[in-house]
């Protein structure tokens, strides 16, 4: 493998529990029921109005006219079937495919008279995904009765693939937006308070009221620059945050508050986004699981290592000489300044420890402390000063000494390393870690 | 489903190629949009300074003007309702629609709704800034498509 292919398969295939992608399977799953069980009598009524109306989109085109009504509601009952299933990770591998479809196919149905709404396209979308993946490897009925939990690639890329194809739905819009009539006015405000107007404006008429906020804010165009500008910002942006996690975490919770502001300008309603729940891919919600089990049975080391090992995920792991009593000294001061956990720790020469520096491609070296932080491997110097930047203050303070050059930092480093034993000493074996410790150890 | 990297990898392509695919809507004379691979047109039409809206308007016997609530029109969303007569005036279907609605205004037992008299499918044009700022509440032109007398009896069909 060459490095830039290296690179790329570690960004598209992250080894990663399967629980987030569980996660996303049962929100997408229990959102998806709730939309079906919600409209169920609105649908009805409206697949039974005049057959003037239809106006087939997506796999409803390959019908000619509307189908009996009945056979709507056989299909609408049995996609609501299915969705459990789906849900309770049931049967996955039949059922994961069979609701993905069948609910691709009911959103057709339903958008095909006379209205597309925009707001549903990704969670269709994202059940596809999920259905047609190994969402069931974790919090299932299936897992139940395999009876272990798993971690891998696997799991990783169907993630990847969520975040993509949710991020890209943003970049079309805002490729619209400037490719349309409208242009770059979308940059000065005055196409988005146009169109909001215009909105206001059939609600006014056809709803007996619109948003009182825009009413108000009508006359403040600069407002509608600031969030105009905000707006194409966000959409076009969108293709390039999933290259660093943090920025991706930001840009969705400032797309959640751009749908909040949809809402309250326009009351269009966007449910999936503006719970934010259309973003789990970006974080690691799979925590929340594990926090969730932690207050009920104790987490086994597999669990521990899928939840640390998902590259650039939190929390941090620091493998360190498990021999040396200065390594050993300095784990033991990292964990009393580290209250929020934000490291977890495995010996250089534990299996896990070889196992990750596998996966990093890094030499076995014993003489260098090491940092694993959101898919980078850092050593030496770079590592030790990273690690303080999340130690209690004032350690963070001597981050700043990462604006010395490498090389400098290095050979300071190197020299306390080539020391270690003479000075401080070292065991004969690794030492089994205090409890407090050994909540944080993985491996 | 268990794929091997290369079958991840053309799964992936292929989703995320069909998810783009529909941005060559935005270099189509005359785009569609589709469902749920869409190419996002919302908001990227330029609006004129006037509104054209296809709805209903609803008179009492005293002569006073009410606009209808799409809710009354028909089962479905605020805009789904709203292109639903629009497309139907423009097809010539609005005589057929309208008796529909009179019905259902006339039995729908919902004041000021069942006291009206008559009913009118028009498309009336607004001056967006003047409605919205001055609240010049009527349409500066307005087009009528069909007009209905409701009767209490149409309740009854």
């Amino acid at each position: 493998m060459t490095p830039l292919s290296k690179r790329l398969d570690r960004f598209w295939f992250p080894t990663m529990g399967a629980e987030r992608l569980a996660v996303i399977r049962i929100v997408t799953g229990l959102f998806a029921l709730w939309y079906l069980v919600t409209r169920y009598d609105m649908m009805l009524r409206m697949v039974r109005g005049a057959a003037e109306n239809f106006d087939p989109v997506g796999l409803a085109v390959l019908l000619e006219s509307p189908v009996d009504w009945l056979i709507f509601k056989g299909a609408l009952l049995m996609t609501i079937a299915l969705g459990s299933a789906y849900t309770l990770g049931w049967k996955f591998r039949y059922t994961g495919p069979a609701f993905a479809v069948l609910f691709l196919a009911v959103m057709c149905y339903r958008n095909s008279w006379s209205m597309i709404y925009h707001n549903y396209n990704a969670l269709v979308l994202q059940v596809g995904v999920v259905g047609f993946t190994a969402a069931s490897g974790a919090i299932s009925l299936d897992g139940l009765l395999r009876g272990r939990s798993a971690a891998g690639w696997r799991f990783g890329w169907p993630v990847m693939l969520i975040s993509a194809v949710t991020l890209l739905t943003y970049f079309l819009s805002g490729y619209a937006k400037v490719e349309g009539e409208l242009a770059w006015s979308w940059a000065t405000g005055d196409a988005m308070r146009s169109q909001i107007a215009v909105d206001a404006l059939r609600k006014e008429v056809l709803a007996g009221g619109s948003s009182r906020l825009f009413l108000w804010l009508y006359g403040q165009t600069w407002i509608f620059l600031v969030a105009g500008l905000g707006t194409l910002v966000l959409e076009l942006g969108a293709l390039f945050v999933l290259l660093n996690r943090k920025v991706a975490m930001a840009w969705a919770v400032l797309t959640v508050g751009m749908h909040w502001g949809i809402w309250f300008l326009m009351g269009i309603h966007f449910p999936f986004h503006m719970s934010g729940l259309i973003f789990l891919s970006l974080f690691p919600v799979e925590r929340l699981w594990f926090w969730l089990k932690s207050k009920f049975v104790h987490l086994t080391d597999e669990e521990a290592m899928a939840m640390v090992s998902c590259v650039g995920e939190q929390p941090a792991v620091v493998l360190f000489d498990g021999v040396c009593n200065f390594c050993d000294a300095t784990v033991r001061f990292v964990v009393d300044r580290d209250p929020a956990g934000s490291f977890h720790f495995a010996s250089l020469q534990s299996e896990q420890g070889q196992k990750l520096l596998g996966e990093y491609g890094a030499s076995t070296d014993l003489s260098t402390i090491v940092l694993i932080e959101e898919g980078k491997l850092y050593t030496r110097s770079s590592a030790a000063l990273r690690i303080t930047r999340k130690l209690r203050f004032p350690y963070p303070l001597l981050s700043a000494l990462l604006l010395v050059p490498k090389p400098l930092r290095d050979f300071v480093y190197r020299q306390i390393a080539r020391r270690r034993y003479r000075w401080f000493g070292r065991k004969e074996a690794c030492e089994l870690p205090s409890r407090a410790v050994a909540a944080r150890f993985i491996g | 489903m268990k794929y091997g990297k290369a079958g991840a990898v053309l799964a992936s392509l292929i989703v995320l190629l069909l998810v783009f695919s529909p941005v060559t809507q935005n270099w189509e004379k005359k785009p569609e949009d589709g469902f749920p691979l869409s190419y996002y047109p919302m908001f990227a039409k330029a609006r004129d300074a006037s509104e054209h809206i296809y709805h209903f308007v609803g008179f009492d016997a005293a002569g006073k003007r009410y606009d209808i609530p799409y809710d009354m029109v028909g089962a479905g969303g605020f805009n789904q309702i709203r292109r639903q007569i629009r497309k139907r005036c423009r097809s010539g279907e609005g005589a057929a629609l309208i008796r529909k609605v009179g019905r259902r205004i006339a039995g729908s037992g919902k004041a000021p709704y069942d006291e009206l008299v008559e009913l009118r499918l028009i498309r009336g044009t607004y001056a967006t800034e003047k409605y919205l700022l001055d609240n010049a509440r009527l349409p500066h032109k307005e087009k009528i498509y069909a007009t209905h007398k409701i009767s209490r009896h149409d309740s009854a069909q």
